[in-house]
């Protein structure tokens, strides 16, 4: 065990039941927002960093495994929200925002990232293809690790979907340059401009001396709508093409009115896109409900506040024009049957239920593939059914011992923070295979580090409400390419923190609610389940009335999340750095120390029957023996003396 | 009372400690506990010399123990053929409700294993034979080991009189 | 878990100097428990420190294996060493004073105590008459009067406790201050119904054991042993017998003693003149059956040589000597009968060179058995009477023990070389260049020693586990060093087992007759020599000489006339220093279970005198004396004489490694400011220390 714990065990605990590594941290995560993030960040410590003021440190802990905290305090999903365990007291934490607060912090008000100096030099030279998330963050621990990288970039930018996809209103375009210029300040090397796999082949790059390749070319194909008419007409275009168009700076409307196939985030992006364009009516074609739909649930909601309409269980049948132009999209209406292998509702359509939506332009979103086909220098690589590059699991590494892929290209379209989980996976596994390493075996993420909590009440920290995010003014929102979601300010900002129920600490292993309840016959403290394993303390909200502070729960606590402190007359319970308790101390008549509760005096009392001036006087067990020794002679207690001379 | 007790000699005592060390030493007790302690009280004087008393405050090992009482999951058991008080470890969940309970400061907290331990007369010496280490290692002899066989029951009575002066009871 | 191994190994503990014979229980290669050995004891009784030997042995904040110093002497800077590279380094350095300086540039400074013989023999076989000891802050007058007045050394006499029916004691602690035997033997002789009379400048739980106990004057104790000598005369109580067959020089100390009155006596020492004299009543019923206890490992002031002289006049004036009840000779395995123990010291060849010290041609009358350590700062700062340039330091740790450390340090600091062996870390091994651990005692086999006595036997300390950390033993250590100093062939051996062997060769016994009791009896019953012409006296007249040829050979008065103690200066106290039975002065103070029970010191100071200064128990107060300041609790109390603080010496440790005792309580030592003088006795006069108290807010 790890000596100096910043949470030692109760003594009482069972010392095996958590592992501690050698530099003191547990070996691993207990918090379930970071074991359910793709990158695995340590998110209960950059949250209470973040707390503390702290932003280069929360910076610092981010980029252990993330080069893109700005990026992904944007428009990450946020997986780690849906397992946020303050949701089972009232909504979870601002993930995502606290995330992007730190790095506008250290961006825009601070000395910008620290840029980590390579642990070592290692001559080899790795090439990365593609400059998306996947392939910028294998180049970041790549040269962190200390090799020489050049990222090759076939469009005139590297940051792929950042760059050429993901609409600006939701990633400014300045923050994601400034998180690739970070990169290149390792000193990675990105030549734009330059697609791999056509004219120049992996084998060429093999004659130039690099010695391993990631691939992270995305998955820029759209799939077909395959419907009558979809190659008739210009106007039928697919949603990422119209995406990059416009952010390379070819901002026209596509059409007056626009359906828009899907219902993913490309399909939302495209259709809010449009309306920025200028487009009067804008309509999203769905062949689900609005509840099953893959975009955001943000996004959803605020593309229906910017007037877009969504069609639901409707299927598009027909692209009807005349003139070479688009003047209807026919659709079918649809009823949802059993689940299919997505584990959603299968739409069948109702037969005779078609209509005709008057529209000028249609937008295909309903999935890409990675344009593997259209680079014969890739063609020995093993794809899977869906076109995608197959690898082994964990390490990244293709059917070509030499090449690693990563990111959407694997994955299918996916998440920006998935892609940065590959990229880094592979990133270990290229640096493991280059220095003949054993490959890195499925891991659980581990904490970074341990920061101390923000000590406050029990009742404080449960009144908190989730902070709002603050949006532009609508009608801004329509006509421009701004921002729409401002983030958390620097006050909301550390509130929130504060909400964080810190379960990197509590590993919510119940052993306190079973001494107390089952060992003591007391019940004081209590867990309830939540969710399917999870337990929560749910007395944040009214503390522990029944507690006598014995200190048993903090005695067997195996992860020194509860912890007791004898303070100004009061016994302090303490729950992962939150004071769920505060009870009365007794002070000694002999030496004046605080040494038990009142109320467990009082319960004891009752146990044992004692005579009521048994305990007339508070003496603590030393001063007891003092007592006791004096009077079995006859003489009146000294306290003082005994231990001066 | 138990069955034993152990008569301390007041002549003989010179106050030196020998039997809190023996005592740690023996029972492996870390540093912040005691199973017995020596209680100096004086000097007073008494015929024109201060003199002074050093109270040998082992476990009395109680006739009904009150930490007995007191322990809610049966960890603090009095024996039955010879009334030697002492922890069960395994069902010790460290409430220290006996540490409350008992009068005489007896039962002492193990910060390194989170439980109560205390005086048992080192009972496991006593079943080999032997005497407690407080007893076999005392500098002058100045404390005796008495057993059952050794004292008659009115000898034990007026022991426990005289150790119970001024407490409730015992 | 294997099956447990249980054994038990008869030893000699080393928690002080008393080296009480001991029982270590072992079990899977781990110290159990210490015991006394009931075979030498009677019992298994053992005092607290002996008892904590288990946690020194486990603790780990103890040296650990060599360590050369990487900065400044004593900036505890310390690099680990190999044995092999540390004893290479102490060599060269060793060889290069010796060339440069001569042999006697050497010197080597011991704890003391039974197991010298190897130490002495280095020392020697250098070339080197340096050998001396901690007795200078220590027993030196005492050995020195007795040696004045016998011509032997102090122990060669012991007290018989069993039979002794009357005791005075002169602030010899001996219930606080304890050996476990002699203070059983004490108890045991109250309950026999001795009666005991104490002298001390303050109370403590011996005097609250006393018939008659009195707060004296500091410094007075020979003013009351002047009234009790007067008395004794006057009143012819005194064994006129025992004294024309033994005494020379009677009639001139009847002479001298004439103008000392009790009454005279009662205004030095402030104790009633009645009271001296029923003293000397109570004494003389009962003679010879008297202990007067000459004073244990006590260095007070710059007369107490005379003090201590009057000890041993009493019990000559009362027959005491082989006396039931009173002193006994101790007898050796010659006496008993047996070819002497053979000694390692006895195979080099004789040193025939001035000491360092004085003693022998500066201090005739005192003994080079214990020497001067208070001169090794003259003697290196002044190169007085030659170059001092090398000081192997076993087990001794002066700037502990001796006044005015600062001083002390001064001299150390201009050494070539200073190496320190021992188990613990001491001040003057943290000043050291090189410490070299040595394995503990229960880790180690020690040489044979004989217990001379009234009944004579032969000790063996034993090793009862491997070293914890990489120490080794003194036997390894010193034979390591004289092969590479050339000096191999005066340690012929190899193992432990070949040093008993060669000791032990001549006495027809054999290590193995040491296991079932951990000692070997030399004699079947005591050893009693005749009183009337069986008594061995060593002076040239075979007498005890109450006129000294040692010292009126030397100019040196044998009765010189009384002179008072000096008083403090207005404003000041005398400060003294005693000890506990929780700790061995300072060198236990961070055992985990003596520390947890006195971490501190406190300063004794009477209540007329705090109570001027506002100052009450508990308090925090500056004790400072010549530019030097402490800070201390106070312990105000009736029971201690106006005049003079008290504290316990020892404490205020300053070796950062030792957790638990560092900067805990107040170095004494500190504040003796120009005691590392040589009193008559050979002493440093320890209590002529004034200091100033001042309560801080």
């Amino acid at each position: 065990m790890g000596k100096n714990l910043l949470f030692p065990p109760g003594p009482g605990a069972d010392p095996l039941h958590i592992v501690y590594e050698e530099d003191g941290l547990k070996r691993e995560s207990s918090a379930p927002c970071q074991l359910n993030c793709p990158a695995g960040i340590d998110i209960p410590s950059y949250i209470a960093l973040i707390g503390r003021g702290e932003y280069d440190k929360a910076i610092a802990i981010i980029r252990n495994d993330n080069p893109f905290p700005w990026v992904c305090g944007l428009i990450c999903p946020n997986p780690c929200e849906q397992w946020c365990q303050r949701r089972y007291l009232d909504k979870a934490l601002c993930i995502k925002d606290l995330k992007g607060l730190a790095a506008r912090m250290v961006m825009e008000k601070g000395t910008g990232y620290l840029i980590p100096e390579p642990k070592e030099r290692y001559s080899e030279k790795v090439a990365v293809i593609g400059s998306g998330p996947a392939g910028l963050t294998a180049a970041y621990f790549l040269a962190w690790q200390g090799y020489r990288v050049t990222v090759f970039e076939a469009m005139p930018e590297p940051g792929g979907l950042m760059i050429a996809g993901i609409p600006e209103f939701r990633l400014p375009r300045d923050f994601v340059r400034r998180e690739i210029q970070a990169i290149r300040d390792m000193g990675v090397e990105i030549v734009v401009n330059t697609p791999i796999g056509d004219e120049v082949s992996l084998d060429e790059l093999r004659n130039q001396g690099y010695k391993a390749f990631f691939l992270g070319i995305g998955a820029w194909e759209g799939l077909r709508l395959g419907i009558e008419g979809e190659n008739d007409y210009p106007q039928v275009i697919s949603a990422l093409e119209f995406l990059k168009d416009v952010s390379f700076g070819k901002k026209i409307k596509p059409a007056n009115s626009v359906a828009i196939v899907g219902g993913g985030n490309a399909a939302i992006d495209a259709a809010r896109t449009c309306v920025r364009l200028g487009s009067q009516s804008v309509s999203i074609v769905y062949r689900r409900t609005r509840s099953e739909m893959p975009a955001h649930f943000e996004e959803i909601i605020q593309m229906a506040e910017e007037g877009i309409h969504v069609h639901q269980l409707t299927i598009p049948s027909k692209i009807l024009g005349s003139y070479g132009k688009i003047d209807f999209l026919e659709c079918l209406m649809a009823t949802l049957g059993e689940p299919d292998e997505s584990g959603r509702r299968r739409p069948t359509a109702v037969s005779g239920s078609e209509y005709k939506m008057p529209v000028g332009a249609v937008i295909g979103a309903i999935g890409q593939k990675p344009a593997i086909r259209r680079y014969p220098g890739f063609g020995y690589l093993d794809l899977t059914r869906r076109e995608t590059i197959r690898v082994r699991s964990h390490n990244q590494q293709t059917n070509v011992p030499d090449v690693f892929a990563g990111g959407d290209a694997v994955t299918g379209p996916a998440t920006v923070v998935e892609a940065i989980g590959g990229g880094k996976r592979a990133a270990f596994a290229i640096h493991a295979f280059l220095r003949d390493l054993k490959m890195p075996e499925i891991v659980p993420p581990r904490p970074r580090t341990m920061i101390p909590p923000i000590v406050l009440d029990y009742h404080k920290k449960s009144f908190i409400q989730r902070q709002e995010i603050p949006l532009i003014d609508l009608d801004r929102r329509m006509h421009s390419f701004d921002r729409v979601e401002l983030g958390l300010d620097e006050i909301a900002g550390r509130e929130e923190a504060k909400r964080c129920m810190r379960c990197d600490i509590c590993e919510r292993c119940g052993k306190c609610v079973e001494v107390c309840r089952d060992r003591l016959g007391v019940s004081a403290i209590r867990f309830f389940h939540s969710g399917e394993s999870s337990l929560i303390l749910k007395d944040y909200v009214h503390g522990l009335p029944k507690c006598i502070g014995c200190g048993s729960c903090v005695n067997i606590c195996p992860t020194g999340a509860l912890q007791l402190e004898d303070r100004d007359g009061e016994r302090v319970l303490l729950m992962s750095g939150t004071v769920i308790n505060r009870i009365k101390l007794e002070t000694c008549e002999g030496c004046g120390a605080q040494y038990v509760t009142k109320v467990m005096v009082r319960h004891v009392e009752k146990l044992i029957e004692a005579p009521e001036e048994a305990f007339e006087q508070k003496l603590c067990q030393d001063c007891k023996r003092i007592s006791k020794a004096f009077k079995m002679v006859g003489e009146t207690p000294d306290f003082s003396v005994q231990r001066i001379q | 009372m138990s069955e034993y007790y152990i008569y301390q000699d007041q002549k003989r005592c010179i106050g030196c400690r020998a039997c809190e060390v023996h005592c740690k030493t023996k029972n492996d007790v870390p540093v912040g506990a005691s199973f017995c302690k020596i209680i100096p009280v004086g000097p007073k004087v008494q015929d024109g010399i201060p003199r002074i008393k050093f109270i040998f405050m082992p476990c009395f090992h109680c006739e009904t123990p009150w930490c007995v009482s007191a322990c809610p999951t049966g960890a603090m058991q009095r024996r039955t053929e010879d009334g030697i008080v002492s922890v069960d470890k395994s069902l010790c969940i460290g409430c220290k409700a006996c540490i409350t309970a008992c009068p005489w400061g007896s039962p002492q907290w193990n910060k390194e294993t989170g439980r109560v331990f205390k005086c048992d007369y080192c009972k496991d010496r006593i079943d080999e034979g032997l005497e407690p280490a407080c007893v076999t290692g005392c500098t002058t002899a100045a404390l005796k080991w008495v057993s059952p066989s050794e004292s008659s029951s009115l000898k034990r009575e007026k022991f426990a009189k005289k150790i119970t002066q001024g407490a409730p009871t015992s | 878990m294997s099956e447990t191994s249980k054994k038990v190994v008869y030893s000699v503990c080393s928690m002080c100097t008393v080296r009480c014979p001991i029982e270590i229980e072992v079990e899977n290669g781990a110290v159990k428990h210490i015991w006394g050995n009931p075979h030498v004891l009677g019992g298994r009784f053992l005092c607290p420190r002996g008892a904590a030997g288990k946690v020194f042995e486990n603790d780990s904040e103890r040296l650990q294996g060599p360590m050369i110093r990487s900065g400044e002497r004593g900036s505890g800077e310390w690099r680990k060493a190999t044995w092999d590279e540390a004893l290479d380094y102490v060599a060269e350095r060793l060889k290069k004073v010796i060339e440069t300086y001569g042999p006697e540039s050497v010197i080597l400074g011991d704890r003391g105590g039974a197991f010298t013989d190897l130490q002495k023999a280095f020392i020697k076989a250098l070339g080197s008459p340096n050998y001396f000891n901690h007795h200078g802050s220590c027993s030196n007058s005492v050995h020195n009067a007795h040696n004045g007045l016998t011509g032997q050394r102090r122990n060669t006499v012991s007290y018989d406790w069993k039979n002794c029916k009357y005791a005075v004691l002169y602030g010899r602690n001996i219930l606080e201050s304890i050996g476990t035997k002699e203070a059983k033997d004490f108890i045991d002789a109250l309950e026999n119904g001795m009666k005991f009379t104490y002298f001390d400048i303050r109370w403590n739980y011996t005097a609250a054991k006393a018939d008659r106990f009195h707060i004296i004057k500091p410094g007075s104790d020979y003013a009351v042993n002047l009234g009790i000598i007067h008395t004794l005369i006057s009143e012819k109580l005194y064994d006129a017998e025992f004294v024309n067959r033994w005494v020379v020089g009677f009639d001139e100390l009847a002479k001298f003693i004439s103008p000392y009155t009790p009454e005279w006596a009662e205004k030095e020492s402030g104790v009633p003149a009645r009271e001296i004299v029923a003293i000397a009543h109570e004494m003389a019923e009962v003679k010879p059956a008297v202990i007067l206890y000459a004073g244990w490992m006590t260095a007070w002031t710059e007369d107490d040589y005379y003090f201590r002289r009057s000890i041993y006049m009493i019990y000559a004036l009362l027959g005491g000597y082989e006396a039931k009840g009173g002193l006994l000779f101790n007898k050796n395995e010659v006496d008993a009968g047996y070819k002497p123990l053979k000694k390692f010291v006895d195979l080099v060849p004789k040193v025939d060179k001035k000491r360092f010290d004085g003693v022998g041609w500066k201090y005739k009358h005192l003994s080079a058995d214990y020497g001067l350590a208070q001169m090794v700062p003259h003697a290196v700062l002044n190169e007085d009477p030659y170059p001092v340039k090398a000081f192997i330091n076993y087990r001794f740790d002066p700037l502990s023990a001796f006044p005015d450390p600062e001083k002390f340090k001064e001299g150390l600091r201009k050494l070539d070389l200073l190496v320190t062996i021992d188990v613990n870390y001491s001040h003057t091994g943290w000043v050291s260049d090189v410490i070299l651990p040595e394995a503990t005692y229960l880790e180690r086999t020690d040489s044979v020693i004989v217990k001379s006595g009234p009944k004579p036997s032969l000790w063996m300390r034993r090793k009862a586990v491997e070293p914890k950390f990489d120490a080794k033993p003194k036997w390894w250590i010193l034979k390591q060093l004289a092969d590479r100093l050339g000096i191999g062939q005066y340690f012929p051996y190899n193992s432990v087992e070949d040093i008993i062997a060669f000791q032990l060769q001549d006495m027809g016994l054999k290590l193995e007759d040491f296991n079932s009791k951990g000692t070997v009896s030399l004699a079947k019953d005591q050893i009693m020599w005749d009183r009337k012409d069986g008594l061995k006296f060593k002076t040239p007249s075979k007498k005890i000489e109450f006129v000294s040829s040692m010292l009126e050979e030397n100019g040196i008065p044998s009765f010189p006339p009384y002179e008072s103690s000096k008083e403090p200066p207005d404003g000041f106290f005398r400060l003294t220093t005693g000890k506990t039975a929780v700790h061995t002065q300072g060198t236990t103070l961070n055992n985990p279970y003596l520390n947890e029970i006195q971490p501190e010191n406190s300063l004794w100071i009477n209540t007329a005198e705090a109570d001027k200064m506002g100052i009450k128990s508990g308090d925090t107060v500056e004790i400072s004396a010549d530019g030097v300041a402490q800070t201390i609790k106070a312990y105000v109390t009736d029971f201690i004489h106006p005049t003079a603080v008290y504290t316990l010496h020892g404490y205020g440790r300053e070796i950062p490694l030792q957790s638990r005792a560092f900067k805990k309580g107040m170095r004494d030592n500190t504040l003796m400011k120009g005691l590392l003088t040589v009193a008559v006795g050979g002493n440093c006069p320890i209590t002529d220390c004034f200091v100033k108290i001042r309560k801080l807010s």
